[in-house]
């Protein structure tokens, strides 16, 4: 290398403005991605209801975007009518239909079990509803769980 | 050159990030069927890779053992030892699994320990209640001899000879366990009541859930799961440690059912912060029958056979709502069955004992007993006592 090319180098500057402008943006975005996939998380907000049934995810609602899924393997135990402020959701625990549970989703931000066939006291029909990302009801002889989609794995005892 | 660079280092950053999410720790929830109840175990791990067979391991291996249990000591399933004990007469003796064997171990110790106030062997005087599952599954008729119709059990007492008899039937102390722990034998005699004799009968439902935790516990601890817990029937838990990505704070956050909830109130009435601790629950809310407006619910107690919370003097007697933490899951559920029925008792027991917190709620005026110094109340309702 010659004198002169190694004095031009010597004088010229470490970083151009363009080369600041790409490395802030790198930075901005690493804190930006950083900021929204770790504070994002576990807000206590409801985001979505997920309906289990025996350990196998069948129905999924978000509000955000009113849009529900329904699990192909379940679609024949599974209906939906779809009116302008809840969903009804009625679940059947077996292949006949005799035996059901019905879940309204209300869009203004929460879920409750309406109504089942499953006990003599209907356990999972007077439970709370579900208003945040704590809330679970729970259908045992049906084998039903009604749960947030951002759900806090909190524990409960009673 | 140096943009390209830069651009390179971008993605290489981005790269590396979803490499570092893809080995992250995650949470999964399994839910088991057994006792008559939904069991819940969620752990967070590693899932990916190895940590995925770990983990479908831990379930099935988890699985078997709750039915290992419910199969030794369940009272629906007619081949447990258990029911094989209930249906034996008096001096005759079954041979038992070691399951069983533990569990009335534990149910042995917390019988001394509370002076008699724990005794399993209420079962009649339960079912002669209407407060065995048989009446709250759905499908009960009438089957024996003092069995009434559904309905009756919302308005009166049962009959008092069967009350009586089942009564003298109740005594822990003469269940027999065999030196070797392989044999159980019945020693109380049998009462007559009408053309049929009556033997006694126990029901190890609670300390089961109890035995579940501490088995699943140690099981998990074991296979090296740090974060996590176990809830069985959600009367019984067992903490490991929170995984929390926003903080440091590794305790969870209990929230304990509110005994008396209703539309307007909130679900539950407090909430606890812990870790690495095993606690139960036992109220008055969820198997009772209501007779002129006071609940009677399935504990029953030991001395008088009638159910803990029957009222005195028009007020609901003895708690609405325990709630224990200690190391082992299976005594403390032991300890919320013995003392639902007495503050005064519950405290000098404590006192006595210690390494035990408790929070308890009365009755009659929803006020709240407890030693945990950062319990936090959720419902206005319950007010705390010194």
């Amino acid at each position: 290398m010659s004198l002169s090319k190694i004095g031009q180098l010597k004088k010229s500057k470490a970083f151009t403005k363009w080369d600041l402008i790409v490395y802030t943006a790198v930075v901005l975005i690493v804190v930006l991605l950083f900021g929204i996939f770790v504070f994002g998380k576990n807000s206590a907000a409801l985001n979505g209801i997920e309906i289990v049934y025996d350990n196998q995810t069948i129905f999924t609602y978000t509000f955000e975007e009113d849009n529900y899924e329904i699990n192909r393997e379940y679609i024949e135990k599974v209906s939906v009518e779809n009116d302008q402020d809840k969903l009804t959701v009625t679940v059947y625990s077996d292949a006949d239909k005799s035996h059901y549970n019905i879940v309204v989703i209300e869009k203004s931000g929460s879920a409750y079990m309406q109504n089942a066939d499953c006990s003599y006291h209907k356990d999972c029909v007077g439970m709370s509803p579900i208003v945040d990302n704590r809330g679970i009801i729970v259908c045992l002889p049906h084998k039903l769980t009604v749960l947030p989609l951002n759900y806090s794995p909190n524990p409960t005892t009673g | 050159m140096k943009r390209i660079l830069a651009f390179l280092l971008c993605i290489a950053l981005c790269c590396g990030w979803l490499c570092g999410c893809s080995s992250a720790i995650t949470m999964k929830r399994y839910t088991f069927s057994c006792f008559g109840s939904e069991s819940v175990l969620v752990l967070y791990d590693n899932f990916f890779g190895g940590g995925n067979a770990k983990y479908q391991t831990t379930v099935e291996t988890v699985a078997e053992m709750l039915n290992n249990i419910d199969k030794a000591v369940s009272v629906s399933n007619a081949d447990s030892d258990i029911s094989k004990f209930n249906a034996l007469a008096q001096n005759q003796s079954i041979e038992i699994s070691n399951i069983t064997y533990e569990i009335l171990t534990i149910a042995k110790n917390a019988y001394e320990q509370t002076n008699g106030a724990y005794d399993p062997t209420v079962l009649l005087c339960c079912d002669l209640w209407g407060l065995t599952s048989r009446f709250f599954s759905g499908s009960y008729t009438p089957q024996t001899a003092y069995d009434r119709n559904l309905s009756d059990y919302d308005t009166a007492y049962p009959n008092e000879e069967y009350l009586n008899a089942f009564k003298g039937l109740i005594d822990f102390s003469a269940v027999e366990l065999s030196a070797d722990g392989k044999r159980a034998t019945k020693l109380k005699e049998g009462v007559q009541v009408g053309n049929t004799t009556y033997y006694q009968q126990m029901d190890l439902g609670g300390v089961a859930k109890g035995y579940a935790v501490d088995k699943v516990m140690e099981y998990l601890k074991s296979q090296g799961y740090i974060y996590g817990y176990f809830s069985c029937g959600t009367s019984s838990v067992g903490l490991l440690s929170n995984y929390n990505v926003n903080t440091e704070d590794e305790n969870f956050s209990v929230s304990i059912v509110n005994p008396r909830a209703t539309e307007n109130s909130s679900a539950y009435y407090a909430a606890y912060s812990g870790k690495n601790i095993s606690l139960s629950t036992s109220g008055d809310y969820e198997r009772y029958h209501e007779i002129n407006g006071f609940y009677y619910s399935h504990i029953i107690d030991s001395s008088s056979g009638v159910p803990i919370n029957k009222p005195i003097e028009n007020s609901q007697n003895g708690l609405c709502s325990i709630t224990i933490f200690g190391q082992s899951a299976g005594l403390i559920d032991c300890l919320t069955t013995a003392f639902i029925s007495d503050i005064e008792k519950a405290q000098n027991f404590f006192e006595q004992k210690g390494g035990y917190q408790y929070v308890m709620v009365e009755s009659s005026r929803l006020n709240v007993y407890t030693n945990i110094e950062d319990l936090e109340l959720l419902d206005d309702n319950f007010s705390l006592q010194d």
